[in-house]
């Protein structure tokens, strides 16, 4: 433990610089390019459509879209308007994984370690500077999550199932951040806890029937329903497996595909990219930890089966913890396991983000027996983030430079 | 190999005592900050695969207003043949990974012109693959281009203004 202390200063000033340098990478050159890329016209088109009091004609709930409408409104139609929910989102993300990871482990150096490492991964960066939906998604969801971890009081529940439920209004998926609260409220015997989380469904219809009301549609709750409905169905019709960024869930883990979603040419020659591409280094450490620490839960259950303890020990109520965000993990991806709809490398990002929480927990217990190999790997993962940076944040470089970051032609 | 520099990096953090922790974050900063910077600073040589047929020597052309070292494109910016003299013209050429170059006397390299000038190759009229070093001269904006003389021009999204300093036709 002596040994571990002798990291903490450095650990927390390397955390630190990691903060800076992600929140810097997010905020950096919003407004460029000035024109749309990947799925944003999407998004920013049906914001604009709600301002004008047109229907939306996208395939997600109105949230998301009504938040950009709201910023195009009070900042005017400029690029850095469109982006700029996304970016607040995905700043609010980091405390926010750091409070859940605290929680979780009851330190506050894995709080540190998972900020850090969500600050540091191209995964998130790239959706917190693109006028998309899975950024506002994700933050919200691990909001909901947290509420829902260190509600003690109904009032707390009911704010969580507020967030979660909202979450649902961006994109249906936000759906499998509910699930999870749910299983926690039931393990904690919570009733009246139970009971609250009926405000999810409540403030689903209330913001769906706002974006209806905004572009003059009808706006009853039996609207929302069928307007739900034919979502739904033109969700699950979406099985072609056609479009050439398409990937299957057993591939995100790879990742075989992660999307480039901006590639501009300077003046001089140097590109400038924005991919999606995680952080390999914590990509793995994600895989590694995640693979590992579902064996030891299932060890664990197993002595716990045989043993079958009159009382809850601390150290089963730690593993109730991890097995918890174990379950915040696997829950974004089951809908794309059990169904055939196509699927992208963003619906993994939802699940992602608990993994990389999953493995902030380790390394924290790493740190515990041994704090040089944890600190290393650390300082790995921030190393391989420093490399990739300028990929992430659209920095200019040379199409060698990508070409050895972007090193499978698939990445490109 | 490893071995060694694994020993001298733990002796080097003992004898750091307890600011061991200092040292490595201080040493993976620095490093982490020159990748940062890789590829960031000097543009250098490239080498780009670039696909052509011999007849897109009298097909290919452009319409743009500006001048990449010396060379114009054939037409103007409002697609009438320009004016202005030029030695030799800019022309669009793609790469083998779809990039699109505006070059200028491509076919006049050494490589390429004494390929073409074996028997046969003009009269086949099959696809080559160049492999040239090139520089790049900038990234010219609101550029037409066409592949035929018959075609109607296109407004490509982007293109890269190059100039070729060697080619090779493998």
């Amino acid at each position: 433990m002596k040994a571990a202390t002798n990291y903490d200063r450095p650990l927390f000033f390397a955390c630190a610089l990691c903060v800076v340098v992600g929140v810097w990478l997010r905020a950096q050159a919003l407004e460029f390019p000035g024109v749309f890329t990947w799925d944003e016209h999407h998004f920013v088109e049906n914001a604009r459509n709600y301002l004008a009091h047109r229907p939306d004609l996208n395939d997600h709930p109105p949230l998301g879209k009504l938040m950009m409408a709201g910023a195009l409104r009070a900042l005017g139609d400029t690029a850095q308007a469109w982006r700029i929910v996304q970016l607040c989102f995905g700043l609010l993300l980091i405390p926010l994984v750091n409070r859940v990871a605290a929680w979780a482990s009851g330190d506050t150096r894995v709080g540190w370690l998972a900020a850090a490492m969500v600050s540091l991964d191209g995964f998130f960066i790239a959706y917190s500077r693109a006028a998309l939906l899975d950024g506002i998604l994700v933050c919200m969801g691990v909001a909901a999550v947290w509420l829902a971890c260190t509600a003690r009081r109904t009032f707390q529940y009911v704010l969580a199932a507020l967030v979660a439920g909202s979450a649902c209004t961006v994109k249906f998926s936000g759906i499998a951040f509910l699930a999870p609260i749910v299983v926690l409220v039931v393990a904690r015997r919570h009733w009246r806890g139970l009971l609250s989380l009926s405000a999810a469904p409540a403030v689903y219809f209330g913001w769906y029937s706002l974006g209806l009301w905004m572009a003059r549609q009808p706006h009853s709750p039996r609207a929302v329903l069928t307007d739900t409905f034919r979502l739904y169905k033109h969700h699950a019709n979406l099985t072609d497996w056609t479009h050439p960024y398409l990937s299957h869930w057993y591939e995100w883990f790879l990742p075989t595909h992660p999307i480039v979603m901006r590639s501009d040419v300077t003046p001089e020659g140097f590109l400038r990219v924005m991919s999606g591409v995680g952080n390999p280094a914590l990509w793995w450490l994600v895989n590694v930890t995640v693979v590992a620490t579902a064996i030891s839960l299932g060890i664990a259950a197993w002595h716990w089966f045989l043993a079958r303890p009159a009382a809850e020990g601390p150290a089963q109520g730690n593993s109730l913890r991890i097995a918890f965000l174990m379950l915040c993990f696997v829950t974004p991806i089951l809908p794309w396991i059990f169904s055939n709809r196509d699927s992208y490398i963003n619906h993994y990002l939802p699940a992602y983000v608990f993994g990389v929480i999953i493995a902030a927990l380790a390394l924290g217990q790493l740190f515990r027996s041994r704090p040089t190999t944890a600190f290393v790997l650390f300082l790995n993962v921030m190393l391989v983030g420093a490399f990739y940076s300028p990929v992430w944040g659209q920095l200019p470089i040379t199409r060698t430079a990508m070409e050895s970051r972007l090193i499978l032609k698939k990445w490109r | 190999m490893g071995l060694p520099f694994l020993r001298s990096a733990r002796r080097l953090l003992s004898a750091a005592g307890p600011a061991h922790g200092w040292l490595l974050v201080f040493c993976f900063v620095g490093f982490g900050f020159l990748l940062m910077r890789a590829g960031t600073k000097e543009l250098p040589m490239q080498r780009v695969a670039i696909t052509l047929v011999p007849s897109d020597a009298a097909q290919l052309a452009c319409a743009w207003a500006g001048t990449i070292g010396g060379a114009r494109c054939e037409y103007d910016a409002s697609g009438e043949p320009d004016t202005e003299g030029s030695s030799t013209r800019l022309i669009p050429v793609m790469t083998l990974d779809r990039e699109l170059l505006l070059v200028a006397g491509i076919f006049q390299t050494p490589a390429l012109a004494a390929k073409l000038a074996e028997p046969g190759v003009v009269a086949e009229d099959k696809r080559l693959t160049v492999e040239c070093t090139v520089k790049t001269a900038g990234t010219p904006r609101d550029v037409r281009t066409r592949f035929r003389r018959d075609a109607a021009w296109s407004a490509p999204e982007r293109a890269r203004a190059i100039e070729v300093v060697g080619c090779v036709v493998p």
